[in-house]
């Protein structure tokens, strides 16, 4: 439980932290609240030779309405998200999410952006961003350009920044007045979800996305389009796992895993709904 | 020793005839460049030793491997690799046995489905199959992206020798007879870009046994991440 050695570097500000990145290429990997890529190091399956710590930066951390959308920089920690009352106000369904990430401390360490670049689809946040239709803006040695949440999780571990990009802001959309409900299914309380649903409804409109069943977080499109065309939350719900592709793991079977996604589905759409 | 072993497959199609695509595949040094990180680095006798850098998200490895032809049967276009490799840093390792086998979709266009026998241990040993699939799929893909490619930049080069003649293996039992073939020859090929997922898009591409090889190992590398699953913060 001993990373391999590695050297740190502090940057100082955006500028700064993408020059290290170029300096040290491949080898080299951003932190901020270390806890996801920290793990990963103790255990030893991640070993950058670099560390540049992005945390330090000024003015990274802020949570703004902006109008259409509230713009929350890289570096809030889950807890500023979940007691923002913008975030409260215009977007509940993030704040509880951030709410029921980890455990106090990941929650006091974490940020909303490294937890979204980490793109974990067990993690709770990609997929209440992937439902609400996030934007994320990322800057670059070319310049800064925006990622639609729908876009961005590409795969196991992998998002769409490119090489030496930095996530720097995470634009959520105002959920108005839809109803909303994250559900999440584990053993303990800090543990990641076994299934978990992010959902929101207004009228027949709908945002649902599924957490820990497929290899990235992916949006129930069958569910929303079912509910779109009139059907009932009964019968919408037993297509929960119809765009999914769940494995099997020590936690829970497939079948088990697309069990858990039609109830939690439904009692998602169930409590957006009332 | 906690063994995790499981069945993998996957296809890719060519847009070449079946005979040149065999010869093709067959041809080590041709495809070794195609394998997205890999590097042969010595051919001993029917032995091949490389090393594959894989990267998925923060997880990078470096593993060192070996890996023969059990099997060459040029008539029906089916062969059989056995291959092992090892990560250096003790991420852990695994022992694979591929089958691949050609089939003729049309005159230019030949189908390959891919299996693989995966034994893997250490702390990739306690991923699930779905990221191996996932990773697999993927290396399998940007493979036969970067074969496809290479075969449309060479396809004027191409001869078009029947597919016995010429072919730089044949059966293991012809193999033992010739003698040309310096038994240890070091390979100075330039390093490929280590593996790197770019998306998710499955091409519809193509694939060889050493893909299975780069493959496996890339499923060993993500393993390890089911361990922080059960670790705690």
């Amino acid at each position: 439980m001993i990373p391999a050695a590695f050297d740190y570097v502090r940057a100082e500000s955006v500028d700064h932290a993408l020059s290290l990145m170029g300096q040290y290429g491949d080898e080299a990997k951003y932190v901020a609240g270390g806890h996801s890529l920290l793990p990963l190091m103790k255990l030893r399956l991640a070993q950058p030779a670099v560390l540049v710590d992005i945390a330090r930066i000024e003015g990274l951390g802020y949570i703004r309405d902006v109008g259409e959308y509230i713009a929350i920089g890289a570096l809030a920690r889950h807890t500023d998200v979940e007691r923002s009352p913008v975030v409260v106000k215009h977007a509940p369904l993030l704040s509880q999410t951030a709410g029921e990430v980890g455990d106090p401390q990941v929650r006091h360490r974490g940020t909303i952006g490294g937890s979204i670049a980490h793109a974990d689809a067990a993690s709770d946040l990609p997929a209440t961003t992937l439902a609400l239709g996030a934007t994320f803006v990322a800057q670059g040695p070319a310049g800064t350009r925006t990622i639609a949440a729908a876009d961005f999780y590409t795969g196991f571990l992998e998002c769409a920044l490119l090489p030496g990009e930095l996530l720097t802001e995470i634009r959520i959309p105002k959920m108005e007045s839809a109803g909303w409900s994250f559900q999440k299914f584990n053993r303990r309380a800090q543990d990641w979800a076994i299934v978990g649903v992010s959902a929101w409804r207004r009228g027949d409109d709908t945002g649902i996305a599924l957490i820990n069943m497929a290899s990235i977080p992916v949006l129930a499109t069958s569910v929303m389009e079912a509910i779109k065309t009139g059907a009932s939350i009964a019968e919408a719900a037993l297509l929960a796992s119809h765009d999914a592709e769940p494995q099997s793991d020590t936690n829970a079977s497939a079948e088990y895993r697309s069990h858990l996604a039609r109830v939690m589905v439904r009692r998602a759409l169930e409590t957006s709904t009332s | 020793m906690d063994w995790n072993i499981m069945e993998l497959v996957n296809e890719f199609t060519v847009n070449r005839p079946i005979s040149e695509t065999w010869e093709v595949l067959t041809n080590v040094e041709r495809i070794v460049p195609c394998l997205p990180g890999a590097q042969l680095t010595k051919v001993d006798g029917e032995i091949y030793h490389a090393t594959v850098r894989i990267k998925v998200g923060p997880i990078a490895a470096a593993f060192r491997g070996q890996a023969n032809f059990v099997e060459l049967n040029s008539e029906k276009f089916y062969l059989e690799l056995k291959a092992a490799g090892r990560d250096a840093s003790g991420k852990g390792s695994a022992a694979a046995t591929i089958t691949a086998q050609l089939e003729e979709v049309s005159e230019n266009v030949t189908h390959c489905v891919v299996n693989t026998d995966l034994s893997i241990t250490g702390k990739v040993a306690q991923f699930g199959r779905g990221a191996m699939e996932d990773i697999s799929g993927k290396i399998i893909s940007q493979f036969a992206s970067n074969l496809n490619s290479m075969i449309e930049s060479e396809s004027q080069d191409i001869d078009t020798t029947p597919v016995s003649a010429g072919t730089p293996l044949d059966t293991p039992a012809q193999h033992e007879e010739s003698t040309e073939v310096p038994r240890v020859r070091l390979i100075e090929s330039p390093v490929s870009a280590p593996f790197k997922v770019i998306n998710s898009k499955w091409a519809d591409v193509l694939e060889a046994k050493w893909v299975q090889v780069v493959a496996v190992i890339a499923a060993m590398a993500v393993v390890g991440i089911l361990a922080r699953r059960t670790a705690k913060n």
